[in-house]
């Protein structure tokens, strides 16, 4: 089955600071960018719901047909937010101090809280780089390329 | 959800006949309608119509049921509903049931004729005998055979008064509970009688197993037996579902339609049956299996745009019913944690949101589709179930298509390839944008009471696209405009470039060059963030050049183009200026540095025509052309800063401002910059993070940090000196000395008039300048000068100073004096000018 995933991690100002398709769906014409438009949407609800439940994962939080966002937030002030596919059993999130996680993705049989921990591990790393300017786009290409790897290996 | 039948989206309501004693029936109908719950009558003005209500003869419970041509007859809820009563109440007056033998002998004809044709639908029947008041005797042995002629209870055969208003209200309640009870026992005989068939098992289609589920659920709607009817809802859908699975059904496109139009009828059923007994988490999941169950089954790739609009209107037809049916307490977070169902599904809007969605891509399947049909389809062919009524029936089971009447009855279905025909050329007279549009804005009021902002913008931007493919540019490009802002704030750069594409079209379908460009230009100059972002960009800015370079014809044509961009601009990203003087104060006519700094962040160099600098003071503006003979390069390289130096010479005294920039961009298109200060300059939001982009516009940090766009321009030196000294402070009357030195300074001064003149000040602005007033000295004191008289004798008298002294040559770096004296001075300022010399200055007594 094509499979497909969007991870997307947003900054304090509500801007993405690292956003990656992950996946091997063609994609159509009327589906471009609708990934995006449902994570921003998707904020909406973060915004909501983080206010309202104990835990920082939120799997699940807002759904657009099929396409189902989950949320990682590190602090309840400041939530995050992700997103999966249809048959999705797994999910991940990324957690920053001072940003926000939104991905979609699409699983076989993970542990998520494996993937999660491995994401996060991942922004934890490149965002306390003391080169890393906050709120800048990450655009290292090895923390592109092992975000990807996780994703193959946990999301699609 | 006003497409679908009136008989399925409301429950059904028992119904009741009346034979007999007409007059009554509007009362005893006003009377059942307002019974708990209600009963609809069907009045049958005399005996003789009795027929039309009887029925063929159920067939034994024995007998095989043959495979059926369809799942549910299409018109069996509206026959039950309207046409087949649960119980018929017949009404004879007591003359005539005490009458004489003819009257009676005629009663007891229609009652046998009643019995007879209501015998084949298992009808109930009850009797009643009408008598104006209770005064006046029934005949029993008349009413006892009447009761057992009829073969009924004794409840079943009552007294009705008409004309006693007590006793006729008591008569109506009495003949609504037995018409309510035994409409009741109808229907659940009639439950029974199907279920009965259906456990034989004397059939093999489980089309038929569908039926008879379908049947005994709205038999228990009729007795509003909710639980009852949700649970044969479901097994009916199950059941479906079976039939579903044989792969050799899904292929007819004809059988497909059937089947998911029989699968609506159910869901319908089982959602509103789930919503209105307030399980709406239920109700959501529901949908969700049904979608899930038949999302797959789509049928042949032709007709793909028909699976499509289903998927659409069962969304749809879900948030109508979310609507309506929900209550307007939001569900609880206790009932939502761990049910799989998010808060948002449980809002109508995201259904209508989703089924527009659908209705995008059910035109796009069908604009592909037809494209086929148009290359293959033979021209001659006629769409024959288009015909007028008389010649096209409507089908006879649910989901089926029309008929053809002019055929022998088992041909009377279309062929695959009529029925594809037809729903081609019905397909592309509906206007899809416009349901799509009416289906966003739909969505839009529910999502406005939530304040979801951020998916408002999501459908605004989903009725832009949808206007745009309607030819509605003028509202697309309204609604873009909107959206646009909100990405540009939130930086979402993959959001903005898609609604700047579309915008750009916009623009070009309206002919707004200007518009046209600015768009252009700025989906340019975004940041890139794909390959296939960066190919779009550099489309577009090819577009632009080949516009403005005159290549390619802008909208409207040759017609001059003036760009405009602000600090607030979102085309700052295409042409940034930054100025800063090197020096903080000049001198008038000084020379002073100034440091152009221009930058863009198109894909490509951008090589400006021309390139002018706008200062408050006219006469600095300057102008630079690209001329890389004489030095002048103004062409700028993608993300780098283009420094250029250019010498000011500020003419008048006070502040020198540098405006803004004009750079011309191919024939007729200039850009209108404003300019910023080094130490003032706000970083473009897409652009202040971006890796490897040099940030300071000016290379010398000092004036990165700290240069302005401003400079002071300071008075010019005086070139005559004026110094008046009146020697020490006066008393009231005495007479003052005052000394008045002229000096000149670098230029010998010809000749003049020196004018003195006194005013009188207040003392708290004794130093602050006054022009000098010839009419103002007269009342504070006098001045005298010194003058020989001409008699000879060498004396000297004081003469009252008027008018102007003349002032004798004066060479370069010389100074002349003369001394006059005050009489009476007060607090007064004596100031004095000189007249006809180019400079002038005053020193204050």
């Amino acid at each position: 089955m094509a499979t497909t995933a969007c991870f997307v991690i947003v900054g304090r100002n509500n801007s993405p600071i690292y956003e990656t398709e992950l996946g091997n769906a063609p994609k159509r014409d009327e589906a471009m960018h609708q990934h995006q438009f449902v994570l921003h949407a998707a904020l909406d609800v973060v915004e909501d719901v983080a206010w309202t439940v104990n835990s920082m994962f939120m799997k699940g939080v807002d759904k657009f047909n099929e396409l189902l966002v989950s949320t990682a937030s590190p602090l309840m002030i400041c939530p995050l937010t992700l997103l999966s596919l249809p048959h999705a059993r797994g999910s991940c999130c990324c957690t920053t101090p001072a940003a926000r996680t939104a991905s979609k993705a699409s699983s076989r049989k993970c542990t998520s809280s494996t993937s999660r921990c491995r994401f996060q591990r991942l922004c934890r790393q490149i965002l306390l780089n003391p080169l890393y300017v906050p709120g800048s786009r990450i655009t290292s290409a090895q923390f592109d390329t092992r975000v990807r790897a996780l994703a193959r290996k946990y999301l699609l | 959800m006003e497409d679908l039948p009136e008989e399925l989206r409301t429950p059904p309501v028992a119904l009741a006949a009346l034979v007999g004693m007409p007059e009554l029936h509007p009362q005893i109908s006003m009377s059942l309608h307002t019974e708990q719950p209600p009963i609809n009558t069907l009045a049958l003005p005399d005996f003789s119509k009795v027929a039309v209500i009887g029925g063929k003869e159920g067939a034994p419970l024995e007998a095989r049921i043959p495979a059926p041509a369809g799942v549910l007859k299409a018109d069996w809820m509206h026959k039950h509903r309207t046409k087949v009563p649960a119980v018929l109440a017949v009404l004879f007056d007591r003359e005539q049931v005490n009458g004489d033998p003819a009257q009676w002998m005629e009663v007891c004809s229609h009652l046998d004729n009643v019995r007879n044709v209501i015998r084949g639908r298992n009808t109930k029947l009850v009797v009643a005998i009408v008598q104006p008041t209770l005064h006046g005797e029934i005949n029993d042995d008349r009413t006892a055979a009447l009761r057992k002629r009829a073969e009924l209870d004794n409840k079943c055969c009552m007294t009705f008064i008409s004309h006693d208003p007590t006793e006729l209200k008591r008569s109506l309640a009495r003949l609504g509970s037995i018409l309510g009870e035994l409409a009741n026992l109808y229907y659940k005989e009639q439950s029974r009688r199907v279920k009965a068939r259906l456990d034989k098992k004397n059939w093999t289609a489980t089309e038929i197993a569908v039926r008879f589920n379908f049947k005994m659920g709205y038999y228990a709607e009729f007795r509003r037996d909710w639980v009852t009817a949700l649970r044969f809802y479901e097994t009916a859908y199950t059941l479906l579902l079976e039939v579903f699975s044989n792969p050799a059904e899904t292929q007819s496109i004809q059988r497909v339609v059937e089947l998911k139009a029989v699968a609506e009828q159910l869901h319908f059923k089982v959602s509103t049956l789930l919503l209105h007994s307030g399980k709406e988490v239920e109700a959501v999941k529901w949908f969700k299996h049904h979608i899930a169950s038949f999302k797959k089954l789509s049928g042949p790739p032709e007709g793909i745009f028909m699976h499509w609009a289903w998927v659409g209107q069962q969304h749809h037809v879900f948030g109508d019913l979310l609507k309506t049916g929900r209550s307007t307490a939001p569900t609880s977070t206790a009932v939502l944690a761990g049910s799989g169902v998010t808060e948002r599904e449980l809002q109508p809007g995201f259904y209508y949101q989703i089924a527009a969605s659908y209705m995008a891509g059910r035109r796009r399947t069908f604009e592909r589709a037809f494209a086929t049909f148009e290359s293959f389809d033979n021209p001659d062919a006629v769409d024959v179930l288009a015909g007028p009524p008389e010649e096209v029936g409507p089908p006879l089971y649910v989901g089926q298509g029309p008929r053809v009447l002019s055929r022998m009855s088992e041909e009377q279905s279309a062929t695959p390839d009529e029925y594809m025909r037809h729903a081609m050329l019905t397909e592309r007279q509906f206007p899809h944008s416009r349901a799509a549009i009416n289906l966003l804005t739909k969505a839009h009021e529910q999502y406005k009471a939530t304040q979801a902002t951020r998916m408002i913008y999501y459908l605004g931007t989903q009725m832009g696209r949808e206007y745009f493919h309607a030819g509605e540019h003028e509202n697309a490009k309204r609604l873009f405009d909107t959206v646009a802002e909100m990405y540009r704030k939130e930086a979402w750069v993959e959001l903005l470039a898609a609604s700047l594409e579309y915008l750009r079209e916009t623009a070009k379908h309206l002919g707004l060059s200007k518009e046209f460009l600015e768009y252009s230009l700025e989906l340019a100059a975004l940041p890139e963030e794909s390959w296939s972002e960066v190919a779009r960009r550099s489309t577009a800015l090819t577009d632009v050049i080949a516009a403005i370079t005159g290549t390619d014809a802008l909208p409207d044509g040759e017609a001059p183009i003036a760009l405009e961009i602000d600090l607030v601009s979102p085309l700052r990203g295409v042409l940034s200026v930054c100025v800063a003087f090197h020096e903080q104060a000049v001198k008038p006519g000084m020379s002073t540095r100034l440091t152009v700094s221009l930058l863009t962040h198109l894909p490509h160099p951008l090589e400006l025509g021309d390139l002018e600098i706008h200062f408050n003071q006219n006469a600095c503006n300057l102008a630079l052309k690209h001329s890389l003979d004489q030095g002048c390069d103004l062409k700028l390289m993608p993300h780098q800063w283009k420094r250029l130096e250019v010498d000011i010479i500020a003419v008048k005294s006070g502040k020198l401002e540098c405006l803004f920039a004009v750079a011309r961009l191919g024939r007729n298109t200039t850009v209108r910059c404003q300019v910023e200060s080094p130490a003032s300059r706000e970083p473009d939001p897409f652009w202040q993070f971006e890796p490897a982009l040099e940030s300071y516009p000016v290379k010398d940090k000092n004036l990165a940090f700290l240069g302005q766009k401003v400079v002071q321009v300071e008075e010019v030196e005086p070139k005559v000196d004026i110094e008046i000294d009146s020697g020490g402070t006066g008393l009231l009357g005495e007479t003052v000395l005052v000394r008045i030195h002229i000096r000149s300074r670098g230029h010998a001064i010809d000749a003049g008039e020196l004018q003195v003149s006194v005013t009188e000040v207040a003392s708290n602005d004794a130093f602050s300048p006054k022009t000098p007033s010839t009419g103002s000295s007269a009342a504070c004191a006098k001045i005298f000068v010194p003058a020989r008289l001409k008699d000879g004798s060498g004396e000297t008298l004081l003469w009252e100073f008027q008018g102007s002294m003349k002032i004798p040559y004066v060479e370069a770096d010389g100074s002349w004096s003369t001394s006059t004296y005050s009489l009476e001075p007060t607090t007064t300022l004596i100031s004095c000018g000189v007249i006809n010399t180019s400079t002038y200055n005053a020193r204050r007594l």
